[in-house]
């Protein structure tokens, strides 16, 4: 249980009833009805009386308690707040500030015992991060004359981003001598058949083809390729945030990029997550699910602007973009040094894909003669980025309205990413 | 999002206490003007029981009105200006007076019982506890009140001050003990 200062004032009221209450009692004094000061007297006892004791606590104990700190976005979590009224006060109203990101809907509101309200509410996480929310509570004391406001901080309530379910995605054309379950073309302990050669000292036997063998009589082995795991990153463009339907950019980047790591984890490759610009913890890729729940700590902290993360690539250190790694990166693409990066990131020899997560476009103001042709430009200017990243080999994907991410993946997924030759 | 928690009309309340106390604190005026009109000489008499009738009208309107919606002081310091009109425009009657006063008062304190009661459980004696000051403010200021309407003027001050310092000993001998 918290305790919280109560801010006490004198009720709006006071001064005017006080103020016209004296007119009355000059003009009655005036007209030589002096009787009806009696008439006055109780009343103005009980507001001297009141006055006098006009002293109260200053002190309002609440007790929060949320059905779940830590939920995904979309899902509800119950809040149930105790309010302990000090003796002598009422409580007029309770009002949750719960913020843009949280959706509340009150439930209830009851007395438990004398003095004890509870009230229950319904906060439904918006988006993902971590949210605050404030009780501001009006009482009125000194039996009226007084009025009070307490706000008291609620919880915290963490909610984590969640990302599309994906079956596929992009993997790197070199894979890292890694065990894991993609087929390379390095030749290694897997199953799957690559070639025949003869036998050299050290073979195991069992790799002896023994049909070839007898057929042409001298040894000779069959080859398999090895299975190796690949290394995933999802880079999130965090240098900028354009709200638009169905989520923001860096909203639906965050999504993405959950989505991407959690799919790589769970086929067993390495993932890891950084940002280009805005704020962010830099994950280098590793293995697991507890990786996973690193992550996605890290993506709650993600925010927009010019923030802690570089936005050049070399500024990265080797951990976290390992060479030979996939990297997705999910961008509206409007910010040049983001533009310059990814130019740098295919000029070190890494294979990408970009999902350009820009749904929307300026729209021009009604009865201007310039905008339209500002809005023609600006798409040129788009074409323009696409075009440029295309002659440096990066395919970039549009993220539409409505579509999965899987659908939008599925081209690049299919086949390794290509980089240069290193 | 900002989301207001709706504390009010939970239950019914006690509207019989402010219409009890509204009626007794209109009843006095209106008892005085029936009882002791002025002189029906005139036809300036006439309007004025008029004015009275009105006033006393409008009175017991908002009485019905603040029993209704308790939060609303506005309506009920329009009915307790009603009841202050009403005795300005009766004849004089020191007692009325005061006794139309305490009820006001008990108007007043009842109409916030009533919404204190809407919006949950309440425990009267508890409610009487907490606004003790003002019923000793009340208890101190009527009688010494009382006392210099009924002196001569030039006693008034001293009889006043005299009476409300024995009301106030006797308060503060209750209350400790």
């Amino acid at each position: 249980m918290s305790v919280w200062g109560i801010t006490w004032e004198p009720a709006g009221w006071l001064l005017p009833v006080v103020t016209a209450a004296a007119f009355v009692g000059v003009a009655v004094v005036i007209l030589g009805r002096a009787d009806l000061v009696v008439f006055v007297a109780p009343l103005v006892g009980a507001l001297a009386g009141a006055w006098w004791s006009a002293a109260p606590s200053s002190e309002l104990q609440v007790d929060a308690e949320l059905s779940a700190e830590r939920v995904f976005q979309g899902d509800a979590v119950t809040l149930q707040v105790e309010l302990v009224v000090p003796e002598g006060v009422e409580l007029l109203d309770v009002e949750l500030d719960a913020g843009s990101a949280l959706r509340a809907r009150p439930l209830s509101w009851s007395h438990t015992r004398s003095g004890v309200m509870r009230g229950l509410w319904e906060l439904e996480t918006v988006r993902w991060g971590r949210f605050s929310s404030w009780l501001r509570v009006g009482l009125r004391g000194a039996g009226g004359l007084m009025i009070g406001e307490a706000s008291c901080e609620l919880p915290e309530v963490t909610a984590f981003p969640s990302g599309d379910s994906l079956s596929a995605v992009p993997r790197p054309m070199e894979l890292p001598d890694l065990l894991g379950v993609h087929l390379g073309r390095r030749r290694g302990h897997g199953v799957e058949f690559a070639g025949i050669r003869g036998y050299l000292p050290g073979d195991p036997l069992r790799s002896v083809n023994w049909l070839v063998t007898a057929r042409r009589g001298r040894l000779y082995v069959t080859e398999r390729l090895a299975e190796q795991a690949a290394t995933v990153v999802a880079m999130i463009d965090a240098a900028g945030d354009i709200r638009q339907p169905g989520g923001s950019t860096l909203e639906l980047s965050v999504h993405g990029a959950l989505a991407v790591v959690r799919a790589s984890l769970r086929r067993g490759d390495r993932a890891g997550v950084v940002a280009l610009g805005g704020v962010i913890r830099w994950l280098s890729p590793d293995l697991g699910r507890k990786h996973l729940y690193r992550v996605v700590e890290a993506l709650i902290d993600v925010q927009s602007g010019s923030g802690a993360a570089p936005s050049e690539v070399g500024s990265f250190p080797r951990a976290v973009l390992p060479p030979g790694a996939a990297i997705v990166v999910f961008s509206p693409l409007v910010d040049e040094r983001v533009l310059s990066a990814l130019a740098d990131l295919r000029r070190r020899g890494f294979g990408f894909a970009v999902v350009d997560v820009l749904r929307v476009e300026p729209r021009p103001r009604p009865g201007s003669d310039y905008d339209p042709i500002a809005v023609r430009m600006w798409r040129i200017g788009r074409r323009g980025v696409r075009h440029r990243l295309a002659e440096l080999g990066i395919p970039v994907l549009a993220w539409p309205e409505g579509a999965e991410l899987e659908e939008v993946l599925r081209p690049v997924a299919q086949r390794p990413l290509l980089g240069s030759r290193r | 999002m900002s989301t207001k928690a709706e504390l009010a009309a939970t239950t019914e309340g006690k509207p019989g206490l402010c219409l009890l106390a509204g009626t007794l604190m209109l009843a006095v005026p209106a008892t005085l003007a029936l009882v002791a009109p002025p002189a029906a000489t005139s036809s300036g008499s006439v309007a004025l029981g008029l004015v009275v009738m009105i006033v006393l009208t409008v009175g017991a309107g908002s009485v019905v009105a603040a029993t209704a919606q308790p939060e609303r002081a506005s309506v009920a310091g329009l009915a307790v200006l009603c009841a202050a009109l009403a005795l300005v425009l009766a004849p004089t009657e020191v007692w009325a007076d005061g006794l139309s006063g305490t009820a006001a008062l008990g108007f007043l304190m009842a109409l916030r019982a009533h919404a204190a009661a809407r919006r949950g459980p309440l425990d009267i004696q508890a409610w009487l506890v907490a606004r003790r000051p003002m019923l000793v403010g009340a208890a101190v200021t009527t009688p010494a009140a009382l006392a210099a309407a009924l002196v001569p003027s030039a006693w008034s001050l001293p009889v006043a001050g005299l009476v409300g310092l024995v009301t106030a000993g006797i308060c503060a001998a209750l209350f400790a003990g």
